[in-house]
């Protein structure tokens, strides 16, 4: 964040290198961590996050997911002391120089579905805008338009659900108004991700500019508060960026890509 | 016949599969149709998992097998 400071949302699975990657950016302390739900590949690394850096407060959802790596998670919160909250829609708290939005979830909770219990974040710096869906589906997204009605509007959105078929809509992207969509999925998943109906709609919206974590590795936004500039661990071919995540996975045998990463900038937010 | 049984979570349901994860070590995880479960299994449910040995499955795939090797070599012989 602009004063120094860091926030993480989600941690990844268990196992993935969340610890070793922060710690590659300087990171030693967590100002904000925000667990967007309790399903495992946003949760499976919260432990050792926790037992790694110093961490000053913790957002979470608040749906009880009886998972043993969510208890465990709050354990770890409870024995270390960290100032817990569960935000709900309609909350708003400037951290570090970026104002935290809390889009959903709502008071009372939309049904018995994790994903739609997500935390929805965005996150204001100057004129820029992020917007960070967790896995929000259609029935959260309904909710979410009709009680934002000054808009959703961000320059970049990290799309919800790895890309999946009801996680973003035409409605969500008309709503939201990205010039950029990150979205973030296993490479070669066994979920579909990123789905056909997924593909098939940002293929359509000329307007936006896709970036991918299975192909592209890691992707980094940095907001100067004029503008995002874009970063990728790794190039890929104009040919490759609209692969469904099966065609991905039918194609790893015989994958290729160049290793170079690449950085393109964004205009100006203000939306 | 010789089992074992496992203590598994559903973490998650990702269309047709359910993504179990194993109770005591939270590293172990497999993907499962959820066609496989009881009816009405949803996200959050505790199941056992039973892992029963089939020695007659195996005793029956060895002879098939037997027998087919034994026609190759005599066909090549």
């Amino acid at each position: 964040m602009p004063d120094g400071e860091a926030a993480l949302i989600d941690s990844g699975d268990r196992g993935a290198p969340t610890v070793e990657l922060l710690r590659n950016y300087g990171v030693r302390q967590i100002r904000l961590v925000i667990a967007t739900h309790p399903h495992s590949d946003h949760i499976g690394e919260m432990r050792d996050i926790l037992r790694s850096f110093k961490v000053d407060e913790f957002w979470d959802s608040g749906f009880n997911h009886p998972t043993r790596t969510y208890g465990d998670m709050l354990e770890e919160i409870r024995d270390r002391g960290v100032k817990f909250a569960t935000p709900k829609r309609g909350f708003s708290s400037e951290i570090g120089g970026v104002l935290f939005e809390v889009l959903n979830p709502p008071e009372q909770p939309l049904d018995d579905q994790p994903n739609n219990a997500s935390i929805v974040v965005r996150l204001t710096y100057g004129d820029t805008r992020m917007l960070f869906a967790g896995d929000a589906e259609v029935r959260a997204w309904a909710e979410m338009f009709a009680a934002n009605t000054e808009g959703l509007a961000a320059d970049l959105l990290k799309a919800a659900h790895h890309g999946s078929s009801n996680g973003t809509t035409r409605q969500v992207l008309d709503a939201v108004r990205p010039s950029i969509v990150v979205v973030s999925c296993g490479r070669g998943n066994d979920y579909h991700h990123p789905h056909p109906n997924f593909i098939r709609l940002l293929r359509e919206t000329p307007a936006v500019s896709l970036f991918r974590t299975d192909l592209q590795g890691t992707v980094s936004a940095i907001s100067d508060g004029k503008g995002i500039d874009v970063g990728t661990e790794r190039t890929i071919g104009a040919d490759r960026l609209y692969l469904t995540g099966d065609e991905v996975a039918g194609k790893l045998a015989s994958d290729g890509g160049s290793d170079g990463g690449s950085r393109r900038k964004h205009a100006r937010g203000g939306k | 016949m010789k089992s074992s049984s496992h203590k598994v979570i559903v973490d998650r349901i990702e269309g047709e599969l359910a993504v179990l994860v194993l109770y005591d070590d939270d590293r172990v995880k497999m993907n499962v149709p959820i066609a496989w479960l009881p009816a009405g299994t949803r996200e959050g449910d505790h199941l056992r998992l039973n892992f029963v040995k089939d020695q007659a499955s195996r005793t029956s795939e060895e002879e098939r097998i037997a027998k087919l090797q034994e026609e190759l070599i005599r066909r090549n012989g």
